[in-house]
């Protein structure tokens, strides 16, 4: 039975993977639409293998699947899928001695583009996106990790792919690139649905409509960006003093110290919440006492 | 001083002088005319096809850009690989693996060859002979081989036909290697192409087990396991029954089961 809504690109229903005794994802239920999602989480939470779900690299232990309306499970429709996806894996190695341009050629070949002239177009048009045309001829092990990293983005633009999985893709980048990149995805995600884990929440709140928390494998948010920074609407101050009841904070680079927290510290300041302030709020716990001792004895609190 | 210029070529003058369609006197005089006259110059332009200029900037491009064929893969053009095999076959290192393993047995056999007996030379032929390819198939395929590997996984060419390609370009590739140190050995002039049936069985039981195991793990096991047969095999009796008479049978067999296991099975692969 087709669970998919309409607009749905991908669907998740009750999906679950183990390995051995350990469970990475348990029983989640996702729809994810034409746009940018940014999918959030700390280590372990389950992100790698839910895009390697999404990019049929991988098969969930449990759980029903839709990608593009099809199920991966049948081989052809597997392929069909992978026809119009693009993947980025969090670590890519290149083959030894490739360069730029015949690496991204060598993917286009594994993505049916068989003529030369027509692929080797293609290969320059995704080069030209990510800014990559000037090193194009060079070798990929003299170039940098953020040069490397547009490279890996390169050939998961190939032939403009309908859902675009990419797992850090900001990794290793410095500003002016990051925001080359913002660029390049917010006009994928005009015509496809792109997904992308990364740690930074600054390239969330600056990109997605959308966003995913996970935890521990669980869905713990899944709703739009503004709703989730609302959640933390009237929660996080800044004070003169460190607060050793506040969730988590830290001094600022003004002196004063970032409360995100329940409670207001004495003669605190409310200020606008950002997209980091919600996501530690929906996953910070409360810190031991110990902890606090210790930070208040430093006097600076810092993130939990 | 320069009078001004008071007319222009009309466009369907200009459109036959690019195409050449224009007589010689009118192409001449238009020729004269847009040398001076900015105007019919710019306009010129609008003429002229950019479909062959596209064309040569992309073969400019190509040439600049487009990394040449390595001599190793240029040869496997002439047994009928396309280009575009010759680019899968560049990321995986199979045929550098084939190829380090081919030059030792060629350079080295016969060589050593001098010194041995007869029947020291065709066992130490027959142990490493079949080597090369399956050391090339080790490195065809998987994770542990090709570094790209997951990207592979995600895109829609076979898998299958991935790992037969490579397979096919390190058997083609060894081919000449083991024939030639075949016949500069002392010994049966057929030994030359008689180690192809146990080469091509290891291959096809190696192709068949990966759909269980990786390459690199099948490979190893197949290769260790002709090592050992060999070894003992040669300890009791002449090397050469592993390549005549009833042995083809059993290679038969094995070659045939092989194939009709990963004919089934080879949409496991991963």
């Amino acid at each position: 039975m087709n669970h998919m809504t309409a607009s749905a690109t991908a669907s998740l229903r009750g999906v679950s993977k183990r390995f051995g005794s350990a469970e990475a994802l348990a029983e989640i239920d996702l729809e994810l639409a034409q746009g940018v999602t940014g999918l959030l989480g700390p280590n372990g939470a389950g992100k790698t293998t839910l895009l390697r779900i999404l990019a049929t690299v991988m098969a969930p232990t449990s759980g029903a699947v839709r990608l593009l309306g099809l199920d991966p499970d049948d081989l052809d429709n597997r392929v069909e899928v992978r026809r119009t996806l693009g993947y980025l894996p969090q670590e890519l190695g290149f083959p030894r001695g490739f360069t730029t341009f015949r690496f991204v050629d060598y993917m286009a070949v594994l993505k049916e583009w068989h003529e030369s002239a027509p692929r080797h177009t293609e290969v320059r048009r995704v080069l030209d996106l990510v800014g990559a045309t000037p090193f194009s001829t060079k070798r990929i092990r003299v170039l940098s990790g953020g040069q490397r990293r547009r490279v890996a983005l390169a050939q998961a633009l190939i032939g403009d792919p309908g859902l675009l999985v990419l797992d850090e893709p900001t990794t290793g980048l410095d500003p002016e690139q990051r925001a080359v990149l913002r660029g390049v995805l917010s006009s994928a995600g005009r015509r496809s649905t792109v997904v992308l884990a990364t740690h930074q929440t600054e390239d969330v709140a600056a990109l997605c409509e959308r966003v995913i928390i996970l935890d521990g494998g669980r869905v713990r948010w899944a709703g739009r960006v503004i709703e989730l920074v609302a959640t933390a609407v009237g929660k996080v101050w800044l004070a003169d003093l460190p607060d050793a009841g506040a969730l988590t904070s830290w001094r600022t680079g003004s002196g004063r110290h970032h409360h995100v927290g329940m409670q207001p510290p004495s003669g605190a300041e409310l200020v606008e919440p950002s997209l980091e302030d919600a996501y530690l709020l929906l996953l910070g716990r409360p810190r031991t006492g110990a902890e606090i001792g210790s930070e208040i004895e430093r006097g600076v609190a810092s993130a939990s | 001083m320069t009078a001004p210029i008071s007319w222009h070529v009309r466009d369907e003058d200009l459109r036959a002088y690019v195409d050449g369609s224009a007589p010689a006197s009118a192409a001449m005089s238009i020729e004269a005319h847009v040398v001076t006259c900015a105007a019919c110059r710019s306009r010129l332009g609008d003429h002229v096809p950019l479909e062959p200029l596209e064309a040569i900037w992309r073969q400019i491009e190509d040439s600049v850009q487009v990394p040449p064929t390595p001599k190793i893969h240029r040869v496997l053009r002439h047994v009928g690989f396309t280009t575009s095999d010759m680019v899968l076959l560049a990321a995986a290192p199979a045929l550098r693996a084939a190829w380090v393993i081919g030059t030792c047995i060629v350079l080295t056999f016969p060589l050593l060859a001098v010194g041995w007996s007869t029947s020291h030379g065709i066992t130490a032929f027959l142990l490493m002979a079949p080597l090369a390819p399956i050391a090339g198939v080790a490195f065809a395929y998987g994770s542990d081989a090709d570094q790209t590997h997951e990207l592979a996984v995600a895109s829609p060419y076979p898998a299958p036909r991935l790992l037969l390609v490579r397979t096919l370009a390190v058997i083609a590739f060894c081919l000449p290697f083991a024939a030639t140190a075949g016949l500069l050995l002392p010994g049966p002039r057929w030994l030359a192409v008689a180690w192809l049936l146990p080469a091509a069985t290891s291959v096809v039981v190696i192709l068949a087990a990966s759909t269980w195991v990786s390459t690199t793990r099948a490979a190893t096991v197949v290769g260790v396991t002709w090592a050992l047969v060999v070894t003992v095999t040669s300890e009791r009796t002449s090397p050469l029954v592993l390549v005549e008479g009833r042995v083809f049978l059993l290679y038969a067999v094995a070659l045939g089961t092989g194939l009709l296991i990963f004919h089934h099975r080879a949409h496991l692969l991963t």
